[in-house]
């Protein structure tokens, strides 16, 4: 969907991104990741041509967006910049609404689209009659979402989108972005300095550095493979460990019948139920199903010792 | 039916007690019943000469000047604006250090020594006195589009081009609205200006409510002076009014 | 590419525009226009008929400014433009006056050569190319200030020596030259005495709009009003009220006071500065942070110390502006004056207005229009050196 081929852009003598290339396959959840300033907002802007690039080539859909009018491909791509941007003298309502406007959808079928899109990220309605000014800043970013979100494109790029929420509304709107993309198929490239958020939403996670690329891979893979120390260190090198549990679930590792008092259902992660094993002090629980019938057991050293299998 | 009465009456109430319409009647009021003041300016300047303005109507004298304060003041912010844009475009941003300078310079320039310029360089009548006028009315709303236009977030400016908008629809739909309260700010001041040195112009020939100013200044007869002098100030002062209307109109929105 | 080949991409556009209008005045206008009376309509000369030292030197400026548009580094270009800019006036100024010499050996001595448009707009190409280098080189305010003394100065010997002498300008000047430095002075005390009774009365109106926020409104609509009104009307207003009290209290009479003259100037003149004064004087003061304040009340400091070691030199910046928005304003409604018989260098505006000479015009122009920069740069460098210190 998305090609970059050897790609490097630098501003004045200072080198913003060196000879990347990535391949961003169709539906995929892209997460760009690295520490501040390696790049990672000048790779999505030249995605959807904000910034020229100034060696190699980059490809939308098999067609190189050098030969395409710039503010058409921008129309079809969705984006949520880093400061929120929302414009100043429009009410959150007509934001939303602004890439629909530019293409010219009808009055009917523009006020339902907003209405939906606000529903889904969770905005009230009485927000949407409001300014900018008067938003608390996560909700600007929530607004900044739906912007990008209205014309229903099929790329959307995303960069930092839910830096200025709360932990409660962050994991909730992750879900959302979840669900929206297993919805949707729309191919998400997203831009975040949070590790959890990454391994939460990602099918493809590129870890930058300096402007180059230092590894790309499925989250689990680049847990259990680290390319070199920066990406180790970059991953919180105890809690890396810890992270890789989250990608099991209790179901994977159960075995025997359930004899411990303290319980945990069949679908939570492995990280989940070893917090509550500390929590309540024990080294076993029951698990349950669905329905909250006991199936079988978990024992922690069964957590421990399945760690690097698969 | 009552409540229809009672909300018209408090319409009118709100209405009433607006001090630009009171100024406005008067203004109107001084325009037309001017002539029949004499009786007024003979107990005023105990004198037999003759003491009304008759070279032409008020009514002629204001629309004169009014059409050469607004014909001039419509070149000026056509200009002002046009140039402000270009120089905050990214093709002018190297005229904009240079731009700049020249509205704050060319605005301690005083209005009166521009129109005195214009007149070896374009002759007497109406003409040069609308060419200057223009000239030194477009360097505020040249510094006010500009303030307004450089003021518009970069965030805001940004997000735009990043979801489509094309470099015009960035300008109309979100750089002058956002740069509006400060273009129509330069406006007023020009508007403003404009008003007091078109009184002026009269000297050099162009029909203006300077004009009974100007003839009783040289024929000593203050009846004339205080003539122009009232119905210039009122106006004055009503389009000063009205521009405070515009503002909190736009304020609104 | 191939474009780029053919015509270099010029580093400074700027340069390339101003050359370009300079080029387009001496085409399109006359430099010098010849008259055989001081009433008569001159015949347009241009440039290229100036002595060819002179005209050389304008057009090889010119030339040299549209060239240095496309030299790579900054501060060789803007030095070398500053070259130029000086060559093009030099060119101008001594080419008009030399060529209004020549002219005059073979005319009649009623003859009049007054300056055309290619003369003022290669004078503002070059001034504006030396605006343009002196902001792209950062040039301080001190800097500036030398440039100018040198100019003025470069200016005043080549005027001295007669240079100019023919021109009509200066034959104006000449005639006038006595009552141009009294109406010059009386311009001066114009303004300086409006601003002085202005300063008096806006500082305990400061005070109280300070103490009273409820008369803040009242205050500034009143002024604002003041402001508006034309300034010829306000002149014309005052007279009749002044006519009235000079004719019932003789006192006033003999201290100079009446109708026409000085009095309605400078009460005029005043109530127009008394907006701008006060409102830069209340921003200034109320605008010092309330912890700034704080701060000193707390270290011990009496209100009087506070407000002498601490609002007055923070609202500084804001009281000099003030400053220097009324004075250049009464500068230029001053010129006005001359029209209720205050004098000052509006007489010559209005005189030359009234009689057709418009080089008379000139000559209370140009000193006006020098006089509020003058001023507007003068009010920079205090505060400036403020700000520095
Ligand atoms: N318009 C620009 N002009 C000059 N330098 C720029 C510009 N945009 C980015 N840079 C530089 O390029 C480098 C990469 O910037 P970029 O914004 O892509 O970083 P980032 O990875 O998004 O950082 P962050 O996580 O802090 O947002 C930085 O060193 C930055 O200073
Ligand atoms: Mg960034």
């Amino acid at each position: 969907m998305i090609e970059l081929r050897g790609v490097s852009k630098a501003f004045g003598a200072a080198p913003a991104v060196v000879d990347l290339s990535l391949s961003i396959g169709r539906g995929a959840f892209f997460v760009l990741i690295g520490p501040s300033g390696c790049g990672k907002s000048t790779v999505l802007r030249m995605i959807n041509a904000m910034i020229a690039c100034d060696r190699g080539a980059i490809e939308l859909r098999g067609e190189d967006i050098r030969a395409m009018d710039p503010v058409r491909l921008r129309r079809g791509i969705g984006y949520v910049i880093q400061s929120v941007g929302l414009f100043p003298h429009w009410t959150i309502e007509k934001n939303i609404g602004a890439v629909p406007r530019l293409l010219g959808w009808s009055r009917e079928t523009l006020a339902a689209r907003v209405e939906e899109i606000a529903a889904l990220l969770q905005i009230d309605r009485e927000l949407l009659r409001r300014y900018p000014h008067q938003l608390s800043g996560g909700q600007q970013q929530r607004a900044g979402v739906a912007r990008a979100l209205a014309a229903d494109p099929d790329i959307v790029l995303m960069d930092e989108p839910f830096a200025a929420l709360d932990p409660v509304s962050r994991a909730s709107l992750q879900d959302e972005m979840r669900r929206l993309h297993a919805e949707t198929g729309k191919t998400f490239v997203f831009v975040t300095h949070d590790m959890d958020e990454a391994l939460r939403l990602a099918t493809h996670i590129a870890v930058m550095k300096d402007g180059r690329l230092v590894q790309t891979a499925a989250p689990r893979d680049l847990l259990n493979r680290p390319e070199d120390e920066f990406v180790r260190e970059f991953f919180g090198r105890e809690a890396m460990g810890l992270r890789l549990l989250d990608f099991v679930a209790v179901r994977d590792r159960m075995r025997g019948r359930p004899r411990a008092p303290e319980t945990i259902g069949a679908d939570a992660s492995l990280r989940d139920a070893l917090a509550l094993m500390i929590e309540r002090r024990c080294s076993r629980l029951s698990v349950t199903d669905g329905g909250g019938g006991k199936i079988s057991e978990i024992d922690i050293a069964d957590i421990i010792k399945g760690q690097d299998a698969t | 039916m009552r409540p229809d009465a009672a909300a018209a009456l408090s319409a009118a109430g709100r209405f009433a007690r607006r001090p630009g319409l009171w100024l406005f009647l008067l203004l109107v009021a001084a325009i037309f019943l001017m002539p029949s003041a004499g009786i007024l300016f003979h107990a005023l300047f105990p004198d037999d000469r003759h003491l009304i303005y008759s070279r032409a109507t008020f009514l002629e004298l204001t629309l004169a000047h009014c059409q050469l304060v607004a014909l001039s003041s419509l070149a000026a912010a056509a200009a002002g604006i046009g140039l402000g844009v270009f120089a905050t475009r990214e093709s002018g941003r190297e005229f904009a250090p240079v731009v700049r300078a020249m509205a704050a310079i060319g605005q301690t320039f005083p209005p009166v020594a521009v129109l005195a310029l214009a007149i070896p360089a374009l002759g007497y009548g109406a003409p040069p006195a609308l060419a200057a006028l223009a000239l030194y009315a477009a360097l505020p709303v040249l510094e006010g589009s500009i303030t307004g236009l450089d003021g518009v977030p970069a965030s805001a400016r940004d997000a735009a081009r990043g979801i489509g908008f094309s470099p015009f629809e960035l300008l109309w739909r979100i750089e002058l609205p956002l740069a509006a309260p400060f273009i129509l700010a330069g406006l007023r001041t020009a508007v403003i200006i404009n008003i007091g040195t078109a009184t002026i112009a009269s000297s050099a020939g162009a029909l203006s409510l300077g004009s009974p100013i100007l003839e009783g200044l040289s024929a000593a007869n203050p009846a004339y002076v205080v003539e122009g002098g009232i119905i210039a100030a009122l106006l004055a002062i009503c389009v000063d009014r009205g521009f405070d209307w515009l503002s909190e109109l736009l304020k609104q929105k | 590419m191939a474009a780029g080949v053919l015509f270099p991409k010029p580093h400074d556009q700027v340069l390339l525009a101003l050359a370009g209008f300079g080029a387009a005045g001496i085409l399109a206008g006359s430099f010098l226009n010849r008259a055989p009376n001081r009433l008569a309509n001159g015949v347009a000369t241009a440039l290229w008929h100036a002595p060819p030292l002179e005209a050389g030197a304008a057009m090889a400026g010119l030339a040299a400014l549209a060239a240095l548009a496309f030299h790579p580094k900054d501060k060789p270009r803007s030095a070398m433009t500053f070259g130029a800019a000086m060559l093009i006036l030099w060119g101008c100024l001594s080419g008009a006056g030399r060529l209004a010499s020549l002219f005059a050996l073979s005319d009649p001595s009623a003859a009049r050569y007054s300056l055309g448009a290619a003369f003022w707009i290669l004078m503002a190409t070059a001034l504006l190319a030396l605006l343009d280098a002196a902001q792209r080189a950062n040039l301080g305010l001190l800097a500036r200030a030398g440039l100018i003394a040198a100019l003025g100065a470069g200016f005043a010997l080549t005027a001295n020596s007669g240079a100019f002498a023919d021109l009509s300008l200066a034959k104006e000047f000449a005639s006038h030259r006595d009552i141009f430095f009294i109406e010059l002075r009386r311009h001066i005390v114009l303004v300086a005495s409006a601003v002085f009774f202005a300063l008096a009365i806006s500082a305990p109106l400061t005070a109280l709009v300070l103490r009273r926020p409820s008369a803040r409104g009242l205050v500034f609509s009143g002024l604002g009003i003041l402001q508006t009104i034309p300034s010829i009307a306000l002149f014309g207003l005052l007279m009749a009220p002044l006519t009235a009290l000079s004719q019932q209290f003789p006192l006033l009479r003999a201290w100079g006071i009446n109708g026409a003259g000085a009095a309605p100037a400078i009460i005029a003149l005043t109530l127009y500065s008394l907006l701008p004064l006060t409102r830069g004087f209340f921003t200034g003061v109320s605008e010092v942070a309330a912890d700034v304040k704080d701060a000193a009340a707390g270290m011990g400091f009496s209100a009087r110390q506070t407000f002498l070691l601490v609002e007055l030199p923070l609202a500084w910046p804001a009281l000099v502006s003030g400053l220097r928005v009324v004075t250049i304003q009464a500068i230029g409604l001053a010129a006005v004056a001359a029209l209720i018989g205050a004098g000052g260098l509006g007489a010559f505006v209005f005189q030359g207005i009234g009689q057709y000479a418009l080089d008379l015009v000139l000559v209370g122009a140009i000193p006006i229009i020098l006089q509020a920069l003058a001023a507007s740069f003068g009010f920079q460098m205090l505060l400036a050196a403020r700000r520095g210190s």
